[in-house]
């Protein structure tokens, strides 16, 4: 953050008149104070680094930063060096970017300087550069930049196009870091050329937005309020103005900007001087003029304003000796409107001496002066309205990257809000199909197990009626009729049944019972069964999928009794297991034979094993099965017993 | 001599019944067949029996029809219905006798015993016949129930039955006002006509009116407490049950 403010400074320093802001300051302090003989070493490296690699973008980086730092020390000129060569280079790859912002710097150093052309030409340079690589941000920079710098040379005209395409920029991008600065920047433009009007109205958009200081740096912040008094002063406000500066004090002095109180007190003491309060403004004077660190335009102004007082108060020596001094500044030359009231001051001091000879050469030469500002303004403006023509080109450029990036800005929105709008279409459709197809499962799954369930009967329906056929044939009715009523009774129990999902135990032993009194009947002498229930005590309220026992029941008898010469006993014993319901199916049949294990596979229990798969799935609960063969574990025994443990439906 | 008759829209039933008949009620003289609603209601008016095996689904009628035309009747009826009916249950609200088809011999028999009984108590039926009439409407069922002792009848209002509990293939209605009454059926074929009339069975044993349960006691296994402070048990496989049934109320 630091060094954005700080290059914020950098770019966009531009004192001449009342308005200053002047970058170094503080910020110098404190880089300064960072920035060391052992950092020079360390980018040299970098330099020596990249020039082996022959990497030329990293070369043009380490050449920018060797500039920052000789202008972190004030080594103007070695600063310049090392920014030209890195521009150079950026400009042989074409490197856009790179230019654009050594360029901007390059120029920002000549327009502390005073050097107001170089400074222009840099600054279109790095416009061009801009253009090219599409940087509308860093563009809008550079152009405020360069609408200050023509304020500067007087071209106002050219100043406030440059600095409203700058500000038109940051809306189209909608960027509003330090969009205070740039209206106070084309207020001070308007109030150059004398539109107090227009000047108000842009201070005053400024001071409306530093309420959200984030956005806004401590520097424009200042400015505005130094515009605000130099408003309040043209406004005749005197006490307004004063109250301005004292609070543009209290700013500096809360954030260690101490440019910014040295502005504040000069300005004061011009106020006070306008009051006629020559006391106040002297003292005030002095005390500004003790800022040590201001920039040239501003100690040749306070060494003139220290002038003027001291001539008022009668005190030539002292009058002479700032005069002097702001004469003897190396960057006068840049500022002839201060020259020319240097001049001024010279003659009237020398005048109050009685040096009448050196009082007239200091007329003539501000005579001089004046004549050639006068002429200079008029040819300004001349250049100004050609300057404004040649920029024309130009702007159109700029606008067409302006129309562009609002464009791409719509685009994009709309582009993001269709995307949103799909994603969520996307997400909910594949909800909905999820759910969908859970729920088809889920349906597949009950209407697999209900055919599976019904599956079971058409097998022994047949078997039934079967035999039935058979008493018929053999003419025992009695036995017919009662196998009958059997039957049908069974069958209600498996319509009624086959549908649900779960039936009570007390049911299904029910049905078992039906099941083995039929096979009993149809095989008289084969078997006998019995069915064990002493460790039940709640069989109505236990729910289990119905006829999963059937089948076992069904290959017990047909298997295990089969060519069997001695009474076949078939117990089914069944208990509470809680979560689970035992029943143990054990007969005394022939067993099974080693070898002879899975043959064939009676349909009956392939629907068993299926609907043992499709439980599992559906309910996540297991259906346990053991089979084994008595003889193994006692070679008196024969027999099969068979152990099933049926999940129980718990009530959710 | 009991005279019996018929109405039955299958022939073959007709042959079943009377063959039934004759076999093991020999002392029963059959005195008609009929196999619709008017011939039957005609053989009834002309023969005049004590017995009336009744077909409910009668072609195009039913036997109740019949009966509604011979209102007040003094026979005893007993029903003969296929698996499926819809008014097995307001046969079984009136505890009125039925046998299904196709004919068990042993539950004909049963029946048929029964109803020789009545006959010769000189029992009437048109009690019983008024809840059959009213439970044959969806929105009556269950609001009256039969219950049949070995020497009354009792038209009980659901609503006044606090609970039952059964004893093997007994079952005692408790009532309000501590009237007991203790019937023959199981305690399972009460659940079944009354679990949708707002009773629910907490133990095997019991069976409650939830109307008259004033709160659960969930410690110790769990209890329902009666507003009359008597206490019911519940299994622990019903408790889940019983706290949904609770709370849907």
């Amino acid at each position: 953050m630091l060094l954005a403010i700080f290059y914020y400074f950098r770019f966009y320093y531009k004192s001449r008149m009342k308005i200053v802001l002047p970058l170094l300051s503080i910020l110098f302090v404190l880089f300064s104070a960072r920035l060391s003989s052992q950092e020079l070493t360390e980018l040299k490296h970098n330099i020596k680094t990249a020039e082996d690699k022959n990497d030329t973008l990293l070369l043009t980086k380490a050449w920018y930063q060797l500039g920052k730092y000789y202008d972190n020390l004030q080594q103007m000129d070695e600063s310049n060096q090392a920014l030209r060569t890195a521009m150079s280079l950026a400009k042989k790859n074409n490197n856009h970017k790179s230019l654009s912002s050594v360029a901007n710097y390059l120029a920002s150093n000549f327009s502390i300087t005073g050097e107001s052309d170089s400074a222009i030409i840099y600054y279109n340079l790095a416009i061009d550069a801009c253009i090219k690589s599409a940087d509308s941000l860093k563009l809008s920079g550079v152009l405020i930049n360069l609408g200050d710098e023509y304020a500067s040379t007087g071209n106002y005209v050219t100043a406030a196009r440059h600095s409203l395409m700058a500000i038109r920029i940051k809306e189209t991008l909608k960027d509003s870091a330090n969009l205070a600065y740039y209206y106070q920047k084309v207020g001070e433009i308007y109030k150059l050329a004398g539109e107090n009007e227009k000047w108000e109205e842009y201070v005053h958009k400024a001071y409306r937005l530093i309420s959200n200081e984030k956005h806004t740096s401590i520097k424009a912040i200042a400015g505005i309020y130094n515009d605000l008094g130099g408003i309040a002063e043209t406004q005749g406000n005197y006490n307004q103005a004063l109250l301005y500066y004292d609070t543009l004090v209290s700013i500096g002095k809360k954030n260690n900007y101490h440019n910014a109180v040295g502005v504040a007190l000069s300005n004061s003491a011009t106020i006070y001087k306008l009051q006629g309060n020559i006391q106040k403004a002297l003292e005030t004077a002095i005390e500004a003029h003790k800022f040590k660190n201001q920039t040239p335009y501003q100690q040749i102004y306070d060494s003139n304003l220290l002038a003027e007082l001291y001539l008022e108060n009668g005190n030539q020596a002292k009058s002479l000796k700032y005069a002097t001094e702001a004469e003897e500044n190396k960057s006068i030359g840049n500022y002839p409107e201060e020259k020319a009231r240097t001049f001024k001051i010279l003659y009237q001091a020398e005048k109050q001496n009685r040096n009448y000879g050196q009082a007239l050469n200091w007329l003539e030469k501000y005579k001089q002066l004046s004549d050639s500002i006068r002429d200079k303004e008029i040819r300004t403006q001349i250049v100004d309205l050609e300057v404004a023509y040649q920029t024309e080109k130009k702007e159109q450029q700029i606008e067409l990257l302006t129309t562009e990036n609002e464009l791409k800005n719509q685009r994009l929105r709309n582009g993001i809000i269709l995307l949103a709008v799909l994603f969520i279409i996307i997400v909910m459709i594949l909800y909905i199909l999820q759910i969908r197809k859970k729920q088809a499962q889920l349906i597949q799954n009950d209407l697999q197990q209900q055919v599976l369930r019904s599956q079971m009967n058409p097998h022994f329906i047949f078997n039934v009626l079967g035999s039935i056929q058979n008493f018929l044939q053999e003419n025992d009715n009695k036995n017919a009729a009662k196998y009958l009523a059997r039957f049908a009774s069974l069958t209600r129990a498996t319509l009624e049944y086959s549908s649900s999902e779960s039936i009570s135990l007390t049911n299904e032993i029910t049905m078992l019972t039906s099941y083995m009194e039929l096979e009993k009947m149809r095989n008289p002498g084969k078997f006998n069964y019995m069915v064990n229930t002493e460790d039940l005590p709640e069989p109505d309220f236990i729910n289990i999928p119905p006829m999963m026992i059937q089948p076992f029941i069904e290959n017990a008898i047909k298997h295990g009794f089969s060519d069997i010469h001695y009474p076949g006993v078939l117990t089914v014993t069944i208990t509470d297991k809680n979560q689970w319901i035992n029943f143990v199916i054990e007969d005394n049949g022939r067993g099974m034979e080693p070898g002879k294990t899975s043959g064939h596979r009676p349909m009956a229990m392939e629907i068993f094993e299926k609907r043992r798969k499709l439980f599992q799935q559906k309910h996540k609960k297991e259906v346990k099965f053991e089979k084994t063969n008595l003889k193994d574990t006692n070679p008196a025994k024969s027999g099969v017993k068979i152990s099933i443990h049926i999940p129980v439906f718990d009530y959710d | 001599m009991i005279k019996a008759v018929v109405i039955d829209d299958e022939p073959a039933m007709q042959d079943v019944n009377c063959r039934l008949l004759n076999e093991y009620f020999p002392e029963i003289f059959l005195a008609g067949i009929a196999n619709s609603v008017e011939t039957g209601v005609q053989l009834i008016k002309r023969e005049n029996p004590q017995l009336v095996l009744l077909d409910v689904e009668l072609g195009c009628g039913n036997g109740f029809q019949i009966l509604q035309q011979l209102k007040p009747y003094s026979f005893q009826v007993i029903f003969i219905t296929g698996f499926g009916s819809y008014a097995l249950k307001a046969i079984k609200f009136s505890a009125l006798d039925y046998i299904l088809k196709p004919v068990n011999e042993t539950e004909f028999r049963q029946a048929v015993q029964q109803a020789i009984g009545e006959i010769n108590r000189d029992r009437n039926q048109q009690i019983q016949t008024g809840v059959l009439f009213d439970s044959l409407q969806k929105e009556n069922q269950g609001k009256k129930l039969v219950l049949k002792t070995i020497d009354s009848l009792h038209i009980v209002d659901a609503s006044d039955i606090l609970y039952c509990r059964s004893d093997n293939s007994y079952t005692t209605f408790h009532l309000a006002g501590d009237e007991k009454i203790m019937v023959s059926k199981s305690i399972r074929e009460y659940e079944e006509l009354l679990s949708g009339h707002g009773f629910f069975r907490p133990h095997q044993s019991f069976l409650v009116n939830l109307d008259h349960v004033k709160k659960i006691d969930k410690s110790d296994g769990g209890f329902i407490i009666m507003k009359n402070k008597k206490e019911i048990p519940v299994s622990l496989r019903q408790k889940k049950k019983l706290i949904q049934m609770l709370e849907n109320l």
